[in-house]
C-alpha cells in the first residue's frame, strides 16, 4: 500500500503537483495533494502491481499535475472578469491614501483585505512592511531642525501612514499581483479553464 | 473545412462535459456514499466524460466549499482510512433543479436534430 510513496516516479510526481499547487491557499493545497496521493495507491492496489508501466499508466490517466493544478485555480468563486477592479482600487487608494490622512490608508487596507486575489500571507507581508517602514517617519521628522511643532504620533498618522507606509505596501502587493498567484490564475484562465 | 467543423464539435462537447460534470458526481452520490477513487473511475466508465482523472478532486473540492457535497472519513478494510463523499441536501436540491433543467433542454434539442437529421435522409 505504502509502496507508492516509494516509487521514484511517483514521488517526483507528487513533487510536481506540490510545486504547481502553490499557486492555492495551503489548506486547498494539502487536501489536493493528500487526494491524488490516495487515488494513487488505490489504483496500484487495484492494479496489484507498481512496476514502471502499471505507475506510468495510473499517472497518465490521472493527467499532468499542471493541468490539475489549473482546474483547481480555475474552479475559484469568482470569474477573472469581475476580479482586477477591486484590486486596481485597492492599490491606487492605498498608494494615493495619503491625501486624505488616515481615512485614505485605512479604506486602502480594507480593499485589499476585502480582495481575495492576494494571500493571507501577501496581505500580511505586503501591510507589515509599509507599517515598519513608516515607523521610521517619526524618527526622521524629529531629527530635522523645522520638525518642531508636531509630535511623533501626529507626524505618523499625517505622514508615515499616507506617505510611506500606503505606497509601499502598495507597490509590494502590485509586485505579488503580477508575479504571485494572479499570474497563475490568469493563465488557467486563459486556457479557458 | 470539414475538419474544422469536428474540431467546433469537439469543442462544444468538451464545454459540456465541463458543465454536466459536477451533476454526474452528484448523480453518482445520490444512491451511496463514495470515496474519491471509487467516484473517479465509476466517472470514467461514463464514455467521454473524464479526460484527465486527476481534475475530478479540485471540483470535489469545490462542491464541497459549495456545500453540495459533505466528506467524512471511514475505515478501510484495504489501506488507510478514505475519505468518503455524500451529497448534501442542498446537493439533492442542486440535482434535481439540473435535472429538470437538462431534461427540457435535450427534449427541445434531441426534437430539432432528429427532424433534420431525417430530412437530410429524406434528400439524399
Amino acid at each position: 500500500m505504502t509502496t507508492a510513496h516509494h516509487d521514484p516516479v511517483v514521488a517526483s510526481y507528487l513533487h510536481r503537483l506540490e510545486s504547481a499547487a502553490q499557486a492555492l491557499p495551503r489548506e486547498r493545497r494539502v487536501e489536493l495533494v493528500s487526494e491524488i496521493r490516495a487515488h494513487i495507491d488505490e489504483a496500484l492496489n487495484e492494479a496489484g502491481a507498481t512496476d514502471e508501466v502499471t505507475v506510468r499508466n495510473v499517472l497518465e490517466r490521472l493527467g499532468s499535475p499542471e493541468q490539475i493544478v489549473s482546474e483547481a485555480v480555475g474552479s475559484r468563486p469568482h470569474p477573472a472578469t469581475s476580479r482586477g477592479t477591486l484590486e486596481m482600487a485597492a492599490l491606487i487608494v492605498l498608494a494615493l491614501g495619503g491625501i486624505l490622512p488616515v481615512i485614505g490608508w485605512s479604506l486602502g487596507v480594507v480593499l485589499v483585505v476585502a480582495s481575495p486575489a492576494w494571500s493571507a500571507r501577501d496581505k500580511g507581508i505586503g501591510l507589515t512592511l509599509g507599517l515598519v517602514a513608516s515607523l521610521m517617519v517619526p524618527a526622521l521628522v524629529m531629527a530635522m531642525p523645522m520638525g518642531g511643532g508636531l509630535g511623533p504620533i501626529e507626524t505618523f498618522l499625517l505622514f508615515g501612514l499616507g506617505i510611506v507606509a500606503g505606497p509601499l505596501s502598495a507597490a509590494y502587493l502590485a509586485y505579488r499581483l503580477r508575479h504571485g498567484r494572479a499570474s497563475t490564475y490568469g493563465e488557467a484562465h486563459t486556457l479557458g479553464v | 473545412m470539414c475538419n474544422m467543423e469536428q474540431g467546433d464539435a469537439r469543442n462544444t462537447l468538451t464545454q459540456l462535459r465541463r458543465g454536466t460534470v459536477e451533476y454526474c458526481v452528484l448523480a453518482l452520490l445520490r444512491e451511496e456514499e463514495r470515496y474519491g477513487f471509487d467516484l473517479v473511475r465509476a466517472l470514467s466508465r461514463i464514455d467521454g466524460m473524464v479526460v484527465s482523472e486527476g481534475t475530478i478532486y479540485p471540483l470535489l473540492s469545490r462542491l464541497r466549499r459549495d456545500n453540495l457535497v459533505a466528506t467524512y472519513w471511514r475505515e478501510s478494510d484495504a489501506g488507510p482510512p478514505r475519505r468518503y463523499y455524500r451529497l448534501t441536501e442542498v446537493g439533492q436540491e442542486a440535482l434535481a433543479d439540473f435535472t429538470a433543467e437538462w431534461i427540457r433542454f435535450r427534449t427541445a434539442v434531441d426534437a430539432l436534430l432528429i427532424q433534420e437529421s431525417d430530412h437530410d435522409h429524406r434528400a439524399s
